[in-house]
Formats: C-alpha cells, structure tokens, sequence
C-alpha cells in the first residue's frame, strides 16, 4: 500500500480531514432543491477543510469530470436515465466504476441524498461492500399506501439496514423515515435546510404598488396541490380585483392551471412565467407581496424560507414539516382545503392592505439567523465525526442486518451482498487497489496572468484546468 | 486499460525542444507459440476435427481476418516533437510500417493539460492540447498518446518540461 500516500504526505489527515462523496442521481443541470442542498453543503464542507467530490449520472451534454468553484469535483459516469431522471436499478454494473473512483479519490465517507436516487443507494451499498462509512440524507416525506411508496419504502428499509447513519431535514420527516425504514431513532439526526441568504436579498421597489401580486413558485405536480390551486384563482380573482397571480414551474398540472385561466377569462391577472432557474427564483419572488404554498406533503419547504429571506408574507398548507420550518409570525398555516387556503390568503390579503406586515429587511435578517450553510455543515461534520469514532461492523454483522429486514427481502439482500462481495474479490484480483492511481490533492493557485497576452473573446468560456501540485 | 508495460523516453534537444516517446511493447511471437499445445487441447474437447470441413473454413478466415486487423493496428511508438517557435508534431508510428503525422502550428496552441475521462470501469488521465480558435477545425481539446494512455506520473513530468520550455503557454 505505498503507493496510497504519494500524493498525501500528512498521515494524519484521516483523523481531522475527511473526503467525502456525495452521491445522488440529482445534481446540476438538473435543478431542484436536493441539488441546490448537495452543491452548497458540499461548498461549505470544502471551506472546513474537507474534500468532497459528487458522483451523479451523466446528462445531457455533460459527461465526464468537471470542476466546479473552490474544486468541487464532480463525476458525471455514463448510466442513463430511465424514469424520472433516475438510473436503472442494476446493483452490480455500478461497482466498479464507483470502486475505481472511492479508491482513487480515497474516499472515507459516502454521503447519499434522495430516496428516491438509485444511483445514491447503490452507491452506499458497494460502499458498505468495500468498508467505507455510509449516511444517507432524506429529503421527501412519503405515504404508506399507494404502490409507489410501498416499494421505495422496502428499498429505503433495506438501504438504511447497514448504513452507517441517516440525517433528515425535519422532525416530520425524520418521524416519517423511522417509520417506513424501521430503524432505531438515534441512528436520525435532524439537520435542516438553509438558504442562500446573501442572494434572497428583498427589494420592495419591484414590487407593483397599485396591486398584490402572489406567488406560486413549484413544481406543478399532484402533490404540491396544484389542484387546490386551480380552486382558489377565481374565487380570489372574483372577490379581490387588485390581485394578481405569478406562477413560476412547470409539470403535468399546468393545463389544470391554464383551463381555469382560460374558462374565467383571467389572462391579464394568472400569468405562468413556465420553468424557472434557480438565479430567476430571486427576480420573481421581489416581485410578489404574498407568497402560496399549496403542497399536500413536504419535509422542508425550501422555497418559503427564501421567499421570507425576500420579505414575503408566506400563506401555506399545515402539513408536513412546513410547520416546524418558520416562526409562527412570518407564516399563516391553514388546513389544506380550497376554503381554509382561501381565508387564509384573505388573512394575509388583509394584512398587506393594512400595512400590518413585518418589515421585509427585517424578517431577512432573522432568517439570516436562523437558516444558515455553515451551521448545516458544522452539523453535518459531527455526524461525520461520530460515525467515523464508530467501529465498522463485519461481514457477519452486515448480513444478520440484512436478514433481520424481512423473511423473503432478508433472504434475497444476502444473496445478493455475498454476490456483491464475491464480485469486488474478483474486481480486487484483476486490478488490484493499489494498481488504482490515486489523484493528486487540489491545490487552489491563482495564476498570473500574463500582461501580453490576448484576452479571449467574450463568448469563449476559459476552460477552467485543474492545477496539480507535484 | 490502463497499460503499465510502456516505456517513456524524453529526448531533449534543449533549447529547440523536446521529444517524448512512449514505446509499445512488441508482438509476443513465442507467447503465442507456447500457446498453441493450450489451443490444440481446447480443440481436441471441442472435437474440432469432425466438424464439418466448410464450418472449419470459416472460422479459420475468421481468425485470420482477426489477426491481419491486430497486426494493422498494432502501435510501436507514439511520439510528441514539441518545437519551440514552431509547432508541435504528433507522430504514430505502426508496426506494418506506415505512419501517421499532424503538424500544429505553435500559435493555434494555448496549452497543455492534464485531464481525466472515464473509460468503461476506469477513470483515466490523459494529455491533452488545448487548441485556440484561428481556424475553424482546430478547437477544442486534442489528446494525447491515445494508444497507451500512460499513467499520471509520466504526464506530470512531461507537463512539468514543456511549461518549463514554454513560459508563454497557459
């Protein structure tokens, strides 16, 4: 094992320094809450001193390793999307390229985000395999009834049955996860979101002052509750002839959205600004006096802690964990019927007319306080700290886990982790760990740029290089 | 794949230039030879003898065909003449004799890098010259010693001597 510290020369970098992989099937380009969360915390983790690389599928027209700022490396290997940006569930043809990479960036932790990311699993799984330290991050609260959930829980209870520890973003969703994984509660810890605070800046002088203008930012899907929604535009636009709707996303529910706009005659009043980008999130939300939340289910509602970091009044669902995310003055929580919704927009709608709202640089302030990066990374680094202060469990151990899930599943999961073992032995008899050639560390240099040298034209993007030292 | 049986050399013309070649192992006549008793065992619990004699004819083009290609394809040195006030001339050269030759001219270049790629179940390092943008078919990236792929520590060294030579590139 000589060749492991070529390019480390302190050996003691694995008791303070940790590198860490973030694994999820949603990254960049793709965009989204879950993406935003991985690529700041993982910006944050790298300021401590950590070194972190993602793993995520390849999309389109972005393959390969790229560099993002400060370093950030992220791996884009060549799966394809199959269903709803996920990979195909294969377990095994994922192996070696993953172990290539864990072995090459000497990873100690594999961090996986999203129940719903194949890729994240399966990746946590080889990396059980190959005794790493595994922990997994769940975003999204789920049902128990419907067939879809039924299925993702089984593979959450069977992911989580040899992960090392499990961090949700909320009380609701941590309840939800112990529940449908069926794993000990101190094995979940609870660390929140946060927000960028220093782009969700307000700015009242965008916004329409001869009228009230709320805003629906989210994905326009069954479970953010479009079809509530779609109920209360015209019983709002009937009664109230100063409000305006902005409606930012997209999805399979716009054309619910857009009959109701169509049969009341409402083009002027509803407008659908379609997909957003998350740098456009920011121009919308100063735009709006009142911020609607309609989901039926969420764990951390994201967007309404950055429309409240713009000033907004929020008026959202009580469901979830949306209750447990602001202080009760900075949101009006209703049941989530069109008739409770409505009274609460009329509450808010109140308000605004009134004057009776918090100052806007005011509540930026406070949820500057509270919802913070640096805090969600400091946390995550204890997590970190205690999973790798745990000894790691045997072979023996993992499979008495694996058995311990279910009569038939238990059966099946050893099947296949012996197989999995079996497979890396081989993987480790072709090419062996050390044959693996291991990446120099980053090293952040600034070059001088010479003084004769032609500036590139505006619209050639310099290729960023990563610099190794040698 | 990674290949580790390589052998690297670095001519060093001093201030013209350098040249680096990367030789590639030869063909293994007597590796095949002491193959053969294996093949023929192989054949004999095949019953390759009462197969039917047109059966046998294709296969043996078959192999024959596999073989011409190998030896057509077979590389015995890639090698990179840096030229300082000229260019830089890439040359492969095969075993059946014939060459490949491309000349780019020193102001199309705008450096020399180290990148990685993912190639099936590996994660390579690779060489590669950034092409700058003078006529319209020479941008992007264009790797290097793409017979071998040689490993990192070659490619640093070799990096390390041409920024050394070529203060201007990067």
């Amino acid at each position: 094992m000589e060749s492991k510290n070529i390019f480390t020369p302190d050996a003691n970098r694995n008791q303070i320094k940790k590198n860490i992989c973030m694994v999820s099937d949603f990254f960049y380009p793709n965009m989204g809450g879950v993406e935003s969360h991985i690529y700041q915390l993982s910006q944050c983790l790298i300021e401590r001193g950590h070194k972190v690389i993602i793993v995520t599928h390849f999309y389109k027209g972005r393959e390969g390793v790229r560099y993002l700022t400060n370093g950030l490396k992220v791996y884009y290997i060549p799966f394809t999307p199959v269903y709803n940006q996920c990979i195909l569930p294969s377990m095994f043809t994922t192996l070696p390229l993953l172990r290539n990479i864990f072995i090459r960036e000497e990873i100690d932790i594999v961090h996986g985000h999203s129940a719903f990311s194949t890729l994240a699993h399966e990746a946590m799984f080889h990396a059980r395999t190959m005794g790493l330290r595994s922990i997994f991050t769940d975003h999204s609260l789920f049902g128990f009834a419907d067939a879809s959930s039924i299925l993702t829980n089984k593979v959450l209870t069977v992911s989580l049955a040899d992960c090392n520890h499990t961090i949700c973003v909320s009380h609701t969703s941590k309840e939800n996860t112990v529940l449908r994984s069926s794993i000990k509660p101190e094995m979940v810890s609870v660390i929140p979101n946060a927000v960028d605070t220093t782009i969700f800046v307000p700015d009242p002088s965008k916004r329409n002052p001869t009228k009230i203008t709320v805003v629906v930012v989210s994905r326009l899907v069954y479970r953010k509750g479009m079809d509530l929604l779609a109920g209360i535009i015209p019983l709002v636009c009937r009664r109230y002839p100063e409000v305006n709707f902005l409606i930012g996303g997209d999805g399979p529910k716009r054309i619910v959205l857009e009959e109701v706009r169509e049969s009341y005659h409402l083009h002027d009043r509803v407008k659908m600004l379609g997909s957003l980008k998350h740098s456009e999130m920011r121009d919308v939300l100063v735009k709006g006096d009142i911020l609607l939340n309609t989901s039926l289910t969420e764990a951390f509602c994201i967007a309404m802690v950055e429309a409240v970091s713009c000033g907004l009044q929020v008026v959202s669902t009580k469901v979830g964990g949306i209750p447990e995310v602001l202080p009760e003055d900075l949101i009006i929580l209703c049941e989530p019927s069109v008739q409770a919704l409505f009274q609460g927009l009329e509450k808010a709608l109140h308000f605004s007319k009134t004057g009776e709202i918090l100052d806007a640089f005011e509540t930026h302030k406070r949820i500057k306080k509270m919802y913070n990066w640096r805090k969600v990374a400091e946390r995550t680094e204890k997590v970190y700290n205690n999973v790798m202060a745990t000894p790691p469990r045997d072979v023996s151990q993992r499979l008495t886990k694996f058995y311990q899930t279910g009569s038939l599943v238990g059966k099946l999961l050893i099947i296949v982790a012996v197989i999995n073992i079996i497979y890396l032995a081989l993987l480790q008899w072709f090419l062996p760990d050390e044959k693996i050639e291991r990446v120099p560390v980053f090293v952040q240099r600034h070059r001088q740029q010479p003084t004769n040298k032609k500036t590139l034209p505006s619209h050639e993007v310099p290729v960023q290089i990563p610099n190794f030292n040698t | 794949m990674l290949r580790h049986d390589i052998r690297f050399a670095h001519k060093n013309y001093g201030r013209q230039g350098s040249e680096f070649v990367i030789e590639h192992p030869q063909l293994h006549i007597f590796r095949m030879l002491y193959s053969t008793p294996l093949v023929t065992f192989v054949a004999y619990l095949l019953n390759l003898s009462e197969w039917d004699e047109s059966s046998l004819y294709i296969v043996f083009v078959i192999l024959l065909c596999l073989f011409v290609i190998k030896l057509y394809r077979k590389v015995l040195t890639e090698s990179v003449l840096f030229l300082t006030a000229m260019g830089v001339q890439i040359e492969t050269r095969f075993l059946l004799g014939y060459c490949t030759t491309r000349f780019i001219d020193m102001a199309n270049i705008k450096d020399i890098v180290i990148l990685e790629a993912v190639n099936m179940h590996h994660i390579i390092f690779y060489l590669a010259l950034l092409l700058q943008k003078k006529e319209k078919q020479l941008t992007g990236v264009l790797p290097l010693f793409t017979h071998s792929w040689p490993k990192l520590s070659i490619l640093q060294t070799l990096c390390e001597t041409v920024h050394n030579k070529f203060p201007n590139l990067g």
